[in-house]
Formats: structure tokens, sequence, C-alpha cells
């Protein structure tokens, strides 16, 4: 694949690329102090933003020490007793929880492959089309099920794919009897991603229009004068222009692996089994939240939090060096 | 407002058989997506007859879900309350979130930049849990305010981090040429950064306006007083399916709505943003950047 | 003059300082309002039982001589006697945590019940309201913050419930209404001796107890089915009972509607199934020692017959889901769509299915089954705990005797018994308003939706009178065949030797058990699995919590 167009111009973040190839490059040194003094206005941009994740995130947090806890929530931290990593190994020697990993993992490369790139997919294609009517009217259809709660999106699911539903009978009259595929365990992943796909596909486009829509159309313009076609343009215009946006987003899916929908599986787990229907949330769930152990519930988030952030980091590293540029 | 509707003078027509194939697959999408939605908003308009013979289409027309929701001015005070709710906080959490997304575009000249950026990174990764934000609500005296369901939530990680990302895409030239005409990073963020990210900031005003409409569990759980419950939270008293309590019947409960009721429900929810969406999509126009670089 | 820098710095520095440690300190503050102290209050100590006065009686009830059944009322009372002269309360706010079931109530400014309520007791009463799919997280919250209000309805059968009442958030109400003490309270003398004992822990009184009947639910089924599928009337035995409901499945439309014998596999229907295999109570006695009934062979034959009803296409396909779809199931039963359905007295009366269903569908006849033993053999029951929930009173609001009293007032009021002025008031609203009288004395609904809701948000406490069965007039045909066929479920009730005994991996296991419970019994009945895997079940029961449970409550039970 040829230099993203986009080196042409010059953005504050290709700047940041040239300047990670010189580095080692002499620069003119300043002082610590120097160079804070320098961007006092940045500050003013930065301090509030920050003092409010300080606050509302990073305080709370210092709740997750009860995960070495066992915590009840009258006696609060002070009064519960501590169980050093009783709650950790509790977590690991459960005879579910690899089942519940495997669930999770399988689900989750699922939806990366399949319904991570579908709206781009989708927002290409939208894009392609000419008439702006249509194009308004199909976007506005698309986002419609995002809207819909999961218990109503499993529930009508449930009444065209379901066993009593159109399919099944539609199905039986050609010879093929008793499917149900809400209630079958080995395509449940496969369910789960579909459902994914049908509930955010279009809400998902919305943020690639928008990456789309601030291409200029010069780059067009130049490159079909230079004899692209439409599939060449879409590669060498259109795509660049996404790349920064889905490297965004891909680096930030691979931090979050470890989880997948939680009340969409919850709702259909009586009928799956918990064979294929276990994920990591909900074998925290019955046992922590349900089950009153709160301590057990915050052991899980941290472990959880620091594979997400060891995910981040990796993937954030492998995106500079395929020269994507990462998130930080 | 003229639309185009016309080829630009640089495309080519497309082939006869990439139309047909555009035309099925974008025909099967609509279907798919617009039935359900459909589905239920021709069942809300059912009368409860109709609607227990559990057909595909109805074959009646009456307003009695919706009377009934809206009867007694609770739905209709709760609607007020999220209209209120969503446009305050919409508009605070862009003002912050735009300032922080672009207090951090330039990590490599601001020290210690980059480390705040990782660490409001982190915050998407790692969760607290129920009890300790509750705790810390109520120390801040918000418990029963409305100011807990905005403040909390003000700046999502998420949408601060797409809106640096736009930021950072921005031509370098028209930034370096305002510096250098003396302008202040105030004036350059005013004046250079926020018109030209019109479509960006369509789409994330647009994720926390939904975001607002729909919160429901931090009303939920801030809220003690009945009076003061956004719609989500009323609407979901028309819909509850299950308690978390046992499976034995509770006694002197009242019968559930009916399947109608229901479907009004979703409506009567989704509806206001259904309208304002429009608005947003007015900012997905072409080629936003187009002439900036001449200019 | 202070140096410009210096200024700036410290400016900054003890901004940080202030938000974070206000912050901080607020919340690690709020972190030890919550309040308990040791975990001692659950000490055993004997049970001494309050006094028991047996309520008012109400002439013209069918009164039942099978105990466990409370007095049918199909008439409504001729005249309403007093049990609260005079209202108990000083006009002072008292707040309460309680459940939400329908759409939120108006406001206390325009909502004619609530102003009645205050009235009557004379208090200024401030409900918070809570969604049932909510109540827990909410309560954990409220606990852990330490605001707990005065009144709260606590189902103790939950983790969170069972660890506040564990941890001393409400009184410890044992002394204040033991023996006699409990007259000051006439209303809540009403609440048999059993019911006492098996809401107490450890011998404490935490919380007035909602009295259960033996039984609460029970199967109704569609007798025009029955005939249509060429079967007069109920088999005898297991075999004849699934041959009928087969040909049931057959039929595929009755009365005109898409049909189907059994449409939500709930938990009513596994114990229906174990009621023909007399698989017993939850916890059993065998040579003294506790056994649970999912390791006994009759539990595994009941799961063999349900997969055999699977298998001959008696259930619904979705029935899995609809199982957990309370409303749905109703409502397909209520539209005429199901043959067999479990619901109390509150949902074939109070809500009206039985009513509902037969002005849908002209020709359904619905009529309570009473299912043969598999054998042709008896059938046994499990009998209800004997209380659904109490009403906790806080700790700390007890600790003033005064208050202490007041609270108990209120509850003391809320629960009046059947007949009384104060209980048409608590349940049906005011005349004019929620309904009026006609020349026979029988209650008429008004149909003012608002205002019913109105009261719907507000009565429920979650402090129910003693149970009594009023069937409405409309539903007067059934009480004959209703009052026969619940007698003898009725009579087949064994009790639990488990009610009573507090187990703390019971409540804090039982949402992890619960899930292993759906898992096997939806998948052996489905053919998922097959019904050997019973063994699976047992083993993996075992190791989650069962045998610990087994120790815990055979530990509570020698020292009983």
């Amino acid at each position: 694949m040829s230099a993203p167009v986009h080196d042409a111009v010059s953005s504050p973040r290709a700047r940041e690329r040239v300047a990670d190839s010189l580095a080692g490059a002499a620069r003119p040194r300043r002082t610590l102090w120097e160079r804070i003094k320098r961007e006092k206005a940045m500050y003013v941009f930065i301090v509030p933003g920050f003092v409010f994740f300080l606050v509302f995130a990073y305080v709370p947090l210092l709740g997750n020490v009860v995960a070495f806890q066992d915590f009840s929530p009258y006696l609060g931290i002070f009064g519960s007793s501590w169980v050093g990593f009783q709650n950790f190994v509790d977590i690991f020697q459960d005879p579910e929880v690899l089942t519940a990993v495997r669930n999770t993992l399988v689900i989750s490369l699922l939806q990366i492959v399949f319904s991570f790139p579908a709206p781009i997919l989708l927002a290409l294609l939208l894009n392609s089309l000419v008439s702006e009517r249509l194009k308004r009217f199909v976007q506005s259809v698309v986002y419609l099920p995002h809207f819909i709660s999961w218990v109503i999106v499993i529930s009508i699911w449930q009444q065209v794919l379901g066993g009593a539903g159109p399919v099944a009978a539609l199905l039986d009259k050609i010879g093929i009897h008793h499917v149900n595929i809400m209630t079958n365990p080995d395509t449940f992943a496969a369910l789960v991603t579909s459902q994914v796909i049908w509930k955010d596909v279009g809400w998902g486009t919305i943020i690639f229009f928008a990456a789309i829509l601030a291409i200029p159309q010069e780059l067009y313009e130049s490159a079909a004068t230079d004899g692209a076609g439409s599939w060449r343009r879409m590669w060498h215009v259109t795509m660049p222009g996404l790349i920064p946006i889905i490297a965004l987003l891909l680096i930030l899916t691979i931090g979050n692996v470890l989880t997948v929908g939680f009340e969409q599986i919850l709702l259909q787990q009586p009928a799956i089994g918990t064979e294929r229907g276990e994920v990591i949330d909900t074998f925290v769930y019955f046992r922590g939240i349900a089950g009153g152990d709160w301590g057990l519930a915050a052991a899980a988030s941290l472990f959880k939090g620091v594979i997400g952030t060891l995910l981040v980091v990796g993937a954030n590293k492998l995106a500079k060096r395929i020269g994507t540029g990462g998130i930080f | 407002m003229t639309q185009l509707s016309v080829r630009p003078a640089w495309a080519e027509p497309p082939s006869r058989g990439v139309q047909i194939a555009k035309a099925v697959v974008i025909a099967i999408i609509v279907v798919m997506m617009l039935y359900p939605f459909l589905y239920v908003v021709m069942m809300s308009f059912a009368s409860p007859q109709a609607a227990a013979s559990g057909t595909f289409l109805p074959t009646s027309f009456s307003i009695e879900a919706y009377k009934n929701i809206l009867a007694g001015g609770v739905v209709t005070r709760a609607l007020v309350v999220s209209a209120g709710i969503t446009i305050v906080g919409t508009v605070l959490s862009m003002v912050f979130t735009t300032t922080l997304a672009y207090g951090l575009t330039r990590t490599r000249d601001v020290p210690f930049s980059r480390t705040v950026l990782v660490l409001v990174l982190c915050t998407m990764l790692f969760g607290a849990g129920i009890i300790p934000n509750y705790l810390l609500v109520r120390s801040l005296g918000l418990i029963d305010s409305w100011w807990a369901l905005i403040v909390p939530g003000l700046i999502s990680a998420f949408n601060m981090i797409v809106v640096r990302n736009f930021f950072m895409e921005l031509p370098g030239e028209l930034i370096e040429s305002a510096k250098l005409d003396g302008a202040s990073e105030f004036q350059v963020f005013l004046r250079i950064v926020l018109p030209l990210s019109k479509s960006v900031l369509a789409v994330i005003a647009l994720f926390y306006a939904v975001g607002y409409w729909n919160s429901f569990f931090n009303a939920m759980i801030y809220l003690n007083d009945a009076a003061k419950w956004p719609v989500q939270l009323v609407l979901n008293q028309y819909v509850v399916q299950g308690s978390t309590l046992t499976d034995l019947q509770p006694p002197n409960v009242p019968p559930p709505p009916s399947d109608t009721i229901q479907k009004a429900v979703i409506v009567l929810s989704t509806l206001p943003i259904l309208i304002a969406y429009p608005f947003a999509q007015k900012y997905f126009t072409k080629g936003v950047l187009t002439g900036a670089i001449k200019g | 003059m202070t140096d410009p820098t210096t200024r700036v710095t410290l400016t900054r520095r003890s901004l940080f300082t202030l938000t974070f440690g206000v912050a901080a300190t607020g919340l690690l503050a709020g972190c030890s309002t919550g309040g308990g102290t040791a975990r001692t209050v659950n000490k055993a100590q004997s049970f001494a039982a309050p006094k028991y006065v047996a309520p008012q009686a109400v002439p013209g009830g069918l009164v039942s001589k099978v105990p466990g059944m409370p007095p049918t009322y199909v008439n409504p009372p001729k005249t309403y006697f007093t049990t609260v002269p005079t209202p108990p309360g000083d006009g002072s706010a008292v707040t309460s945590f309680q459940i939400l079931w329908g759409a939120p109530p108006q406001p206390e400014a325009k909502n004619k019940y609530w102003q009645q309520l205050n009235k009557n007791i004379g208090i200024d009463f401030k409900p918070t309201l809570v969604s049932s799919d909510n109540y827990n997280d909410k309560m954990a919250t409220t606990i852990a913050s330490g605001d707990v209000p005065d009144l709260m309805f606590v189902q103790d059968s939950t983790a969170v419930g069972a660890g506040a009442i564990n941890d001393g958030v409400f009184a410890d109400l044992s002394e204040v209404l033991a023996g006699d003490k409990i007259l000051k309270y006439p209303n809540l003398a009403n609440i048999q001796t059993s019911t006492w004992k098996a809401s107490a822990k450890n011998g404490h009184i935490f919380g007035i107890p909602n009295e259960n009947p033996y039984l609460s639910n029970f199967p109704v089924i569609r007798q025009d089915a029955m005939k249509a599928a060429g079967h007069d009337s109920v088999p005898t035995d297991g075999d004849g009972f699934k041959a009928m409901l087969a040909d049931m499945g057959k039929l595929g439309k009755v009365q005109g509607k898409q049909f189907w014998p059994i449409t939500g596999l709930t938990g009513n229907i596994f114990n229906i199934a174990q009621w023909m295999f007399r698989a017993g109570t939850t916890w059993q006695l065998k040579d003294g020692k506790l056994v649970n009934v999912i390791e006994t062979d009759e539990y595994q034959a009941s799961l063999d017959y349900l997969n055999q009803l699977w298998k001959a296409n008696v259930f619904h396909p979705d029935a899995v889901s609809l199982g957990t779809q309370n409303e749905k199931n109703s409502g397909l039963f209520t539209a005429g769509q199901a043959g067999l359905h479990v619901d109390s007295v509150n949902g074939f009366f109070g809500a009206a299915i039985l009513t509902d269903l037969q002005k849908n569908t002209p020709g359904a006849d619905p009529i309570f089954l009473v299912p043969p033993g598999h054998d042709g053999g008896d059938i046994v029951l499990q009998r209800d705990a004997g209380y659904w929930g109490v009403v906790g009173i806080s700790a700390k609001a007890a600790k003033d005797p005064k208050r202490l009293a007041l609270l108990l007032q209120v509850c003391n009021y809320w629960r009046a018994p059947y007949g009384s002025k104060e209980s048409l008031f608590i349940n049906s609203g005011i005349e004019g308003v929620n309904y009026k009288f006609d020349s026979a004395g029988n209650m008429i609904p008004l149909g003012d939706d608002t205002a019913d809701n109105d009261r719907a948000g507000i009565q429920w406490l979650g402090c129910f009178n003693s149970p009594t069965t009023r069937i409405p007039l409309a539903a007067n045909k059934f009480v004959d065949d209703y009052q026969a066929k619940v007698e003898k479920l009725t009579a087949a009730t064994v009790p639990d030797p488990t009610v009573g005994l507090y187990s703390k991996t019971n409540t804090s296991a039982s949402a992890k058990l619960g899930q292993l419970a759906t898992n096997y019994q939806n998948g052996i009945v489905t053919g998922r699995m097959p019904v050997s895997d019973v063994k699976k079940y047992r083993d993996d029961w075992r190791k989650a919590g069962g045998d610990q449970i087994r120790k815990e409550f055979q530990a509570a039970l020698d020292k009983a």
C-alpha cells in the first residue's frame, strides 16, 4: 500500500511521526520549568478536565481496595475484615472460570473480525451513494436498532428466529425440523455477534462518516485526474483518511477484549446453557454482585483492568510500529 | 438549501452490476433494521384485543396505550426533566470535552500532558463499582439532585479521545500561521479548531445527548424522590420483566401492563432522539475542509 | 510582596489537595458511616414468641378445615370495624424504602391517597420507591451510605438482604415484642407464631414478617382443550397425564388460536413434576441427616418425565426463555394460547386472568388442577416457607424508644386485618376516588387509572395483613372449583425442616446455585444433556456450596 496521501497535508499527527523518525537528532534543550511556562495556556485547557477524572474516576477507584476484603456495605471499608488475595484465589480456583474465559475470548474474537469492520464497510457503501436523499434516509434507518434495549431486541429476535417463528416454519416446510437458533449452544457465539452487528452497525457508521467527510474533495478530484477508478480512489483516498480513527477504535476494542455484552448474554443464558453461555461478566455477576460478594466482584474488576491496560499498551506500541500512529 | 444529488464531475458512473448489487444490499439492510421498529410502532397503536391475538400485522388502530401512559402527568413531567438534563448536560460536556481534548493535542510539547492522556485512557479500563461511586456522590452532597446525573459523567474518556484524534488530524499550517500572526491558544481553539471540526463535534454532541437522554442507572441510584425521575426511569416501570427478589409471586401486586403499553413506552422513550437526529445530521455535509487549505 | 511563582504554585497545589482531599475524606468518611460494629447481632438465643391473637373474624367467609388455607371471601363485609381509633402519629416524617411495582404515583401535592394516608396515621410519609429489578443494588448503596430509612422492606433470601440483617442494619425487636408486649400493637399480634419463628434469625426477630398461606401458587388447566383432545377428565396417573398433554399438543389450534399445552418452562412446572413423583421438600431428613431434593431418585425421575413431555412436543419451542419472561408467559395464557398455567390468587383473581381469558377466548373453560401421582398414588407438595419478606426498622432510629414505638404503630396500622376500616383504606383506597359501593355493599372499582396508580405506588410498603382470599364478583363462578381443588393441594403440603434456620452460605451462594440449577434442569429437560447428567449436577452442586450449606443447616438443626 502506498504512503498515506495525507502526508501532503501536515497535521500535528504527521509532524509527530516525523519527529519520531528524527528521534535522537539534536533539538534545542529547554528546562522543564521553561517548557511549562511556554505552554501555560494549554494547562488552562487541561487542568479542569484532569481534575474531573481525578475526582470522579480515580477517587472511587480507591474503593477497589475491597478486592482484598470480605466486604460488607454496612460495615464499610474500615469495618470489614481483610482476606488478602483470597478473592483472587476464589476466582481462579472456580471450576467455571476457564469456561467463562474461553467463551468470552471466542465471542470477542468473532466480534473483532466481523462486527468491528461492519460499520466501516457500511459507511463506505453509503458514502458511495450519489443521491443525498437516499443516503440520509438509509442513515436514519440504520441507527434505529441502537435505541431498542436488549430486552426488546432479544424478544424480537425470538419472535422471528425462535422455534415458533416464521423462519422455523419456513425451514419446516422444506424439511428441516426443530430448528431453533435461539437455543442452539453451538451457534451461540455467531448469534451474539450477529445481534451486535444488527443493533450497532448503523450507530457505528456515524463516527466513520464524520471521518470520511473530513477528507477534502480535492484529493478525490486529483486522484481521478490521475486516472484512479472508484475502487482505487476508495483505497488511496478514503481509507487513509479512516486509518487514524480505525486504529484508535481497534486499540480500544482490543483493550476491552475481556468484556462482551452483559445484559444481552444474561438474557439468553437460560436457554443456551452455561457451557457456551457463560462469559466473564456473568460469571462475576452470579458470584459477586448477586451473591453479595463485593470483594470478589472488585477483584475481578481489578484483574480485568490490569489485563486491559497491558493489552492497550501493547496494541498502542504495535500501532506506532506499523505506522498508523497510536493513541499516546 | 440545495443538496447535490449530482455525481461530481470527476466520478464515473458505476457499472450496472455494481448498481444492482448495491441496491439489493441496501434494500435488505433497510428492511432488516426498519421492520422491527415499525412493528413496535404499529403494535403500540393497536387496540388491546388485537394485540393479544399475536399477529404480525395489527388490524385496528387505537391510542389507548398512549392515553394510559400520559394520563396523570407523571410521564410528561419526566419528559421535561429528561430534556432539561440532556440539554444542560450536553452543553457542559461539550465544553469540558473539547477543551481537554485540545489541551492534549500536543503531548510532545506540553510537559506531563502525555501522563494525563494515559491516566485518562486508563479510566476506560478500570471500574469502581456502585458503592464507591455512590459514596463519592453522597460526600459531594449531590444525592437526590439532578446534578448527580450530569456531573459524574461530565466527560467521557472515549468521546474526548475521539475529539482529540480529530483535532490532531487538522492541517498544521493553519494553526501555525495563526500563531505567527499572534493568536493565543484560546483564539486558535475558538476561531480555527472548533469551526473546522463541526462534523466530529456534531457527532460527539449527539453521543452525549443520547447518553444523557438514556441515562437510567445513575438516576435510579442517586434519585430518591420519585417526583424527580427522568423519563427512562419512569418508563422502565412499565416494562420491568422480572425482579431480582424471588420467583415466587409477590402478594398484592398490580397487574402488569399490556403488550401495547410496553410498545408505546419504547416509542415514547426514543421519539425525542429521532426528532433531534436530523438536526445533527445537517452537519454531516460534504467536505468540511474543502477550500480550507486554499484559504 | 509574595513571589508570583510561589503564589501560583501554592494555589495550584492547594487546589489539587483540596479537591482530592475533600473527595477522599468524604469517600473515606462515607466508608465508615455504615455504623455496623462487630457481627455479634446473630449470637443465637432462644426464641421468645410474641403472643398470638387471631384477627377479628369477618362473617360470611368460607373457612376451610384444612390448616394453612386462608378463608375465602366471596361477598363483601356487611360492616367494617375499627382497630386503630386515633391516628398514632405525631406528624413527624417517616421514611420508607419500598418496591414500586407499577407506574410511579403522582407527587404528594396531587396524590389524594398519600394525603389521606398522612391524615389517617398522623405522619408525614416519605417513601423511597425502587423498581423491583434494581432493588438489591439500591439497597446496597443505601445501606453503605448509612442513611437507612425508618422502614425498609427486606427480602431476606437475597444476599444483600440477609447481609444487611446480619450486620445489624435493623433493630432487634425480640425484646420489644415478646409475649404480652406485642399487645400494645394488636394488629401485629395477628401474626402466627409459626411465621414469627420461620422469619427469626437464630432466635432474633429483625422485622415484621408477612404471612403466607401453605401454598401460594396453583395450576389451572383448560378443560375445553382437554375435551377437544378427547379427554373428559384429568387422567389418574403420570402416563395418562403425559398422553393427554401430548394429545393437546397435537391440536395445534384451540378455539381458533395457536395453542401449546405448556408455554413457559417455569420453576412451577418443575415443581408439578416433583409433586407427581413425591420428590419432597428442598431439604429433607433421612435418618436425622439432611438430604437435598436433587440428591433423590424421585427428582431424577421427575426430570426424566419432563424430558419425555418435551420429546412429545408438549412445550412451546421457546419455553425456556418464556420461563424467565413472566409477563409474556402470563399473556399467552390470558390470550387463550396456553393449556396449563400456574399462578397465585393475586394473578388469577386480582389481575383477573381467569375472567380476561374467558373474555378474550369464548369457549375457554379453565379449571384448577390437582395433578395425579405418577403411579396413581398421592402427590407431595412443598409447604411454603410461611413468610414473604419482612419490614425492618432502622436500628439507628430504634435507639429512641418513643420513635420505635411510633414506627411499630405505623406497621400496626398498615397490617390491620381484612374487614377493618384501616385495611379497607390501605388495600382499596378512598371511596369515591378509587371505588364506590353498590346497594349490596359490593365494591365497584371506579377505573380511574391515575388514582389507582397513586394508591398502588404508596400502599406497597411490604407490610400485609394476614392472608385472605378475596374473589371479586366477576369471578364468583370459580369459587367452588377453587376451594375444592386448592384444599386438596394444601392438604398435601409438607413442611421443610430447615425453615427458620439460618445458613450464611445458603444466601451467598444462592445466585450461583440458581444458575447451576437453571443450566442443568433446562439442559436435561430440553435434551441438551442426557438425564444421567443429574450425577454431574449433584457433584457440581456439592462443590459449589451444597455440602457447606448442608453442614450449616445440620449444625443449626442439631442445636435447635
